[in-house]
């Protein structure tokens, strides 16, 4: 079993509330992010579009950052159907962030650990959504068990444009992309 | 112990340097603090754990004191000279310094109103972020509550304030000597019990010891280099910094050689 | 592993015994200096018991308080917050999850600024203690030209307020209470009332020449919109000017996107296709900032146009409900050649307001605006809306009702699907028919005794030459005066509370920042309240440290429709900081006032009385009051007050922290339309104007503005266009052959969601997820050979500032886009400020109505050959890390 988020494309302004609600969940330094928006661009004046994308860590079911990591710090939590981690048995080589297609784990210099997305484990055995999912304004996040939720989003997709080929970690993600996140040529937009 | 005139040495030793310390960070100077940075008494306060003979004080050394707090290295390689390098540029850079300068500088770097370069709470260094009242403030909270004290501007003013935290030692360090001298009443007896002293002064060590390195240590030389790097080495500031940060250094390692007496 | 126990033990005994001595003695004698009262340091007290446990990775998110805390930002919004306290320390924040989350009952979900707000109230940076300025001097002021650069010194509190009561009773004794300027600060507004009053400040600020629309003149009053459920019968949604992603961030444009999800079409009018419009899928029409009114009069042009074959035009619509669109409509004593229609048509000026006339001035293409036109017929349901900002702007005087002229052309208004308004704050996608009323605090009004009130947009020149034009209060028109006024003192008064909460920073928010500062180094005395150490607290003499509303007892808010959120105490003040009202009390005591002559009651009992008082409108329109409050709250209170029967124990809605209304599309609420009962009975309903109708021709409103005598553009009661001062038309050295002038491009500010206004602006998180940067058009940075995060520097006559480029297709050539609100930092040697401060390039001049604007200023940028800009998320001084 595994669970991880939803993610509707459509819906996403790109606010960052989520961004911001992990990064207060977390008690995150000001660079350091276990969620991250980026905004793009497709197109020229005046029919150009832009599309979001707010990433984190996707649980997948063959996770790259498990595979290499030489100390089991890394793992995944049957029980939850996540992919959690261990600080005990952290070395802070960076292997699995150098190993993650999404580029998820973050080194963090001052304690020498990697850390990332915990899919708020501590808060929904509270009872509470992941911060993110409970934050969204356009309520374009929903994590759960990702069957289900590919289930209830049946056109949903796991790659769009701006994202590296699923095959390789298959995460546990389901988007229901914009148009424009399937096209060529996006540029990204810092803004 | 009662009688181990070279412990009671070490404990007073580290009782003035806590207690001083802790005043140069608390408030804006005054004429007769800045009279005490000044005096050659501070160097040979600073240099007692050097390998310098005590009487040799004031030997300081070329490096600027920032390089020799770097050179001090850890617990197995401490450089000779290091406290009488620091302690030196603390009582040179007082000397060259006046009453006004230094209020003005410690205004700059302590108070405000604008943001502080260095911002001296140990919340700030471990959260990596400029803000106060932490989870971490509540663990020093914690630790001044399990031994008996408080914050004096608690609730109002951040309990982990450089100076709160050194004055907490100092306090801590009153109370280690005076158990050590046996005179420590603590237990409110009435009867200076050697037993109760010995205990006593087993466990104040063991406090000492974990609120260094799960606290002070934990900020101090990152704290030091900030404020060297905003204030310049020359500061009074940025070299009282310094010796705050061997200070609790060397502490650390003196703290567990007390806790193996028998 | 160390060996300092034996080095000590080789040392001589003697040598031990004397440095014991020495340093016993040396202890002994720093011990003896005091730093009684000093908080940093330790004293003795019982032990206790340890904090709440510690999760497995050492972190607790889960025991402690919950309580909820106020979102106090004027962005529109205040949304619901709640952070989990333990002992003072917030851990972290939630928003509203007190009930299930869905259409009919939405949870009032904030935003990332609310959510960082702890990086806020506990910022390392709060001002902790009253300080002087190092040399200022009382009652000259000293040397005020370091206003901004001095150095600082810590002062007690009674020391602080010692100095500012001698320096207001100095100034009173020697030139009056009208020598003491306060823009901004309810209750130390009420202090020096009672001590003899102050020069106040008034501005259109948000509403900008909405404010002659929604307040008198036309007889709309208030803009009277539908209600949310109301707008899913509409087939088009017009939209100028609005950004409710980033400007209503919570709840508006998720209502906004379950109308498009339903089938309703969105057009949009703007410079930017900004993420709102790309949510909502709406038809972009590029304008330039500002010519809103000229897009909209080639519209009506073209409804007149096609009438004949489309049957665009609702006329009977027109003479029911309005008069002065044509000339068979003007009212009795009127010249009937001044009715709108023929001026559109340009029957008398010669100039047929057509759709090509229109393209030269806003830049649209002549078939969108033929299109909007067909859109905007009486055969479509439609919700005109604008934001506030096309109306912010100088000389946009006419836009609004141009805009509502529009509207009544076709039949929009106060029928289902159908509404002319402004959509914007909270109450964006539902308008705002009260479903609350406000909780009173108890406290009656203290008039000021004096009546001097400058306009914003005049405040610096008037501080300078000594004299300004009297106007009355913005919505409140006098004839205009010519005055003598000689200020002496700049209070910047902190919060304005009341159920909405506003910060005000002065300095950083009015026009000509430059300007601004010249004047507060010119007058005797500069004192600011606030928080933070910002633009306002920089360039005073002595600063006042207050408290957040987290430190204060309590407030409700009455900002959203559907909810009205209570808020308490997460804390107590940091520092030596005092709350506003505190310090208003502290001050007038001062003054030998009586301080319970400005507060009689408690803040307690004032929050106690909001609770009390506030009440639901129910679906019959009857107010219920909404807290139960019992015999027992009272006592534990310990304020006055009577029991009383309401929707929700106080407790619990204290606890919750908000109590909100669940909706149906069947309720009574969703069938509030704008004006319908007007519409509906004309005649048992009129307007509050002469003929009782919507009146597209003013006269009210034309004297209102040559009342002021002011120069910049005309006095008129048709609705008409002018070109903007600063905007498309001034940007060329000649008109007719096209040739651009010194300042060939248009700035505008769009509301930023790194701020709300200029608060929040030091967040790392939110610096990290918002770089600020310029909006620049790809067209124009290829042009100028800017590529994206290129330093670009923007100026004109007024200022210089620094930005990192964004370049984007999305905006329209011609058009640059400065984010409102960032920090002015100008850098003394060169004189250019890096903060990317909007108000640098905004000159302080105003038009015949005294709108204060921005949105529309012409400069030149170029990519900067000097160093280029540090990111602000790594700007030394307020990010280390």
């Amino acid at each position: 079993m595994r669970q991880g988020f939803y993610y509707n494309e459509e819906n996403c302004t790109g606010c960052r509330a989520c961004q911001i609600a992990c990064c207060d969940k977390n008690d995150l330094s000001a660079d350091v992010t276990f969620r991250q928006v980026s905004s793009f661009e497709t197109g020229a004046f005046p029919q150009a579009r832009g599309f979001h994308y707010s990433l984190t860590c996707n649980h997948c079911e063959s996770p790259a950052c498990v595979e290499v990591c030489p100390n089991e710090a890394m793992y995944i939590d049957e029980e939850d159907g996540t992919v959690q981690h261990d600080d005990s048995k952290c070395i802070g080589c960076q292997y699995c962030a150098n190993a993650c297609p999404y580029g998820v784990p973050r080194y963090i210099e001052e304690i020498s650990l990697t850390h990332k997305c915990d899919g708020c484990i501590t808060l929904r055995r509270n009872g509470e959504q992941p911060a993110c999912v409970a934050i969204c304004p356009m309520r374009a996040l929903e994590f759960g068990d990702i069957d289900e939720l590919r289930a209830a989003h049946p056109d949903g997709v796991d790659k769009i444009s701006v994202l590296p080929d699923p095959s390789q970690t298959t995460p546990s993600i389901v988007i229901t992309p914009r148009k424009a996140a399937l096209e060529n040529g996006y540029r990204t937009v810092v803004l | 112990m009662h009688n181990d005139e070279a412990v009671k040495s070490l404990l007073q030793n580290r009782r003035f340097l806590y207690e001083l310390l802790f005043r140069v960070f608390a408030a804006e100077p005054d004429e007769a603090l800045l009279a005490v940075l000044r005096d050659d008494h501070v160097v040979g306060e600073c240099a007692y754990l050097d390998d310098a003979v005590i009487e040799e004080a004031g030997a300081g050394g070329d490096a600027a004191c920032g390089e020799g707090v770097a050179a001090a290295g850890d617990a197995s390689g401490d450089a000779g000279a290091a406290g009488a390098a620091c302690g030196t540029a603390l009582v040179e850079a007082a000397r060259a310094a006046t009453v006004d300068g230094l209020r003005s500088e410690y205004t700059r770097q302590f108070i405000g109103p604008a943001s502080l370069p260095a911002p001296p709470w140990e919340s700030v260094f471990r959260a990596q972020k400029p803000v106060l009242f932490q989870e971490s403030t509540l663990a020093v909270r914690a630790a001044y509550r399990a031994a008996g004290f408080k914050a004096a501007g608690y609730p109002h003013e951040a309990d982990d304030h450089l100076a709160t935290e050194l004055s907490f030692m100092a306090a801590l360090a009153e109370q280690t000597l005076a158990a050590a001298e046996g005179t420590d009443d603590s237990d409110g007896s009435g009867t200076d019990g050697t037993a109760a002293s010995v205990e006593r002064f087993a466990v104040l060590v063991d406090v000492q010891r974990r609120f260094l390195d799960e606290h002070l240590l934990v900020w101090i030389d990152e704290y030091a280099f900030r404020l060297t790097d905003a204030a310049g080495p020359r500061s009074v500031y940025a070299a009282a910094a310094s010796v705050a940060a061997l200070v609790c250094r060397r502490d650390s390692d003196l703290l567990a050689e007390l806790a193996a007496l028998d | 592993m160390t060996n300092y126990l034996e080095k000590v033990r080789e040392t001589s005994a003697m040598s031990r015994r004397n440095f014991i001595k020495a340093s016993a003695a040396a202890t002994a004698a720093l011990t003896a200096t005091g730093l009684t009262g000093c908080a940093n340091q330790v004293k003795t007290a019982d032990t206790g018991e340890a904090g709440p446990n510690v999760g497995s990775d050492g972190r607790n998110l889960v025991d402690g308080t919950w309580v909820s805390a106020a979102c106090w930002h004027n962005c529109g919004g205040r949304c619901v917050n709640k952070v989990l306290v333990q002992d003072g320390v917030v851990v972290r924040q939630k928003t509203d999850d007190t009930h299930e989350d869905s259409y009919d009952h939405p949870q009032m979900r904030g935003c990332g600024r609310g959510r960082s707000q702890r990086q806020q109230v506990f910022s390392a940076d709060r001002l902790k203690y009253p300080m002087k300025r190092k040399h200022w001097e009382p009652l000259t002021g000293g040397d005020k030209s370091l206003r901004g650069i001095d150095e600082w010194e810590r002062i007690s509190w009674d020391e602080a307020l010692t100095y500012v009561a001698d320096e207001i009773k100095h100034v009173m004794d020697a030139y009056g209470p009208r020598a003491i300027y306060c823009p901004g600060g309810d209750d130390i507004f009420r202090t020096l009332a009672l001590n003899g009053g102050y020069t106040y400040s008034h501005s259109t600020s948000s509403v900008g020449n909405w404010a002659w629309l929604h307040n008198y003149g036309y007889g709309f009053i208030g803009l009277e919109g539908n209600d949310r459920y109301d707008l899913f019968n509409s087939d088009y949604v017009v939209m100028f000017g609005s950004n409710p992603a980033w400007s209503s961030a919570g709840n508006p444009s998720w209502f906004y996107k379950h109308l498009k999800d339903a089938g309703v079409k969105f057009i949009a009018i703007d410079p930017f296709f900004n993420d709102s419009y790309d949510l909502l899928d709406a038809e972009w029409i590029p304008v330039y900032p500002g010519s809103d009114a000229a897009l909209l009069l080639g519209v009506a042009h073209t409804m007149l146009a096609e009438d004949g074959e489309k049957g665009l035009i609702d006329w009977d619509f027109l003479h029911t409900y309005a008069s002065g669109f044509d000339a068979e409509s003007m009212p009795e004593g009127a010249d009937p050649k001044e009715n709108f229609m023929d001026y559109v048509l340009g029957t008398y000026d010669g100039v047929p307001k057509t759709a090509e006339w229109a393209t030269e001035h806003c830049g649209a293409a002549p078939e969108a605006i033929r299109k909007l036109a067909e859109v905007m017929g009486k055969a479509n349901n439609v919700n005109l809306f604008s934001a506030f900002a096309p109306g912010r702007i100088i000389n946009a005087e006419y836009f609004p009702a141009i805009f509502a002229t529009v509207g009544l052309m076709g039949g929009h208004i106060g029928k289902p699907g159908n509404s002319v308004t402004t959509s914007s704050n909270s109450w964006a996608a539902n308008s705002r028919t009260d479903m609350f009323v406000a909780g009173q605090t108890g406290l009656e009004p203290l008039p000021n005794p004096i009546d001097d009130m400058i306009n914003d947009v005049d405040a610096w020149d008037a501080i300078l030459e000594g004299k300004y034009l009297h106007t009355g209060m913005t919505y409140l028109f006098q004839p205009g005066e010519v005055r003598d006024i000689d200020i002496h003192i700049i209070y910047h008064g902190g919060l304005n509370g009341g159920s909405v909460g506003t910060e005000v920073c002065s300095l950083q928010t009015k026009p000509n920042l430059n300007k601004g500062i010249e004047v507060h180094r010119k007058v005797d005395f500069v004192v600011t309240q606030a928080y933070t150490y910002n633009t306002d607290a920089r360039y005073s003499d002595i600063v006042l440290p207050v408290t957040t509303e987290w430190e204060r007892e309590g407030r409700l808010f009455n900002y959203q429709k559907e909810a009205m959120i209570a808020y308490g105490k997460v804390c107590e003040p940091l520092f030596e900081a005092k709350s506003d009202q505190q310090v208003a009390r502290e001050l007038a005591e001062k003054l030998g006032l009586n301080p319970d002559d400005a507060f009689p009651i408690s803040e307690k009992q004032q929050y106690f009385n909001q609770l009390a008082t506030a009440a639901l409108l129910d679906e019959t329109g009857t107010p219920q009051p909404v807290a139960t409050i019992t015999q027992e709250d009272i006592d534990a209170w310990g304020v006055e007050g009577t029991p009383q029967e309401g929707l929700i124990p106080l407790q619990q809605w204290i606890d919750q922290g908000v109590f909100s209304v669940p909706r149906s599309k069947d309720d009574a609420y969703a069938a509030c339309i704008g004006y319908a009962a007007f519409i509906e009975d004309p005649v048992a309903n009129p307007r509050p104007t002469a003929s009782g109708k919507f009146e597209i021709y003013s006269p009210t409103v034309r004297d209102m503005f040559a009342s002021t005598t002011r120069e910049n553009g005309v006095a008129s009661a048709t609705p008409v266009w002018q070109p903007i001062l600063d905007g498309y038309e001034g940007s060329f050295a000649n008109w007719e052959t096209k040739e651009k002038g010194p300042y060939p491009y248009i700035v505008y500010n769009p509301h930023y969601l790194r701020r709300s206004h200029s608060t929040f602006d030091n967040v790392g998180w939110l610096r990290n997820a918002w770089a600020h940067p310029v909006y620049i058009s790809a067209q124009d940075a290829r042009e100028k050979g800017i590529a994206d995060g290129d330093t670009v520097i923007l100026w004109n006559d007024n200022g210089k500032t620094l930005r990192p480029a964004c370049v984007t297709e999305r905006l329209m050539p011609g058009v640059v886009g400065l984010p409102h609100g960032g920090w002015v930092d100008i850098d003394e040697e060169t004189g250019i400020d890096r903060g990317g401060a909007d108000n640098i390039l905004c000159g302080s001049h105003t038009s015949v109505s005294g709108v204060i604007g921005w949105n529309s200023c012409l400069i030149d940028f170029a990519k900067y050959d000097g160093e280029p800009l540090m990111a602000d998320i790594e700007k030394p001084q307020t990010v280390i890390f």
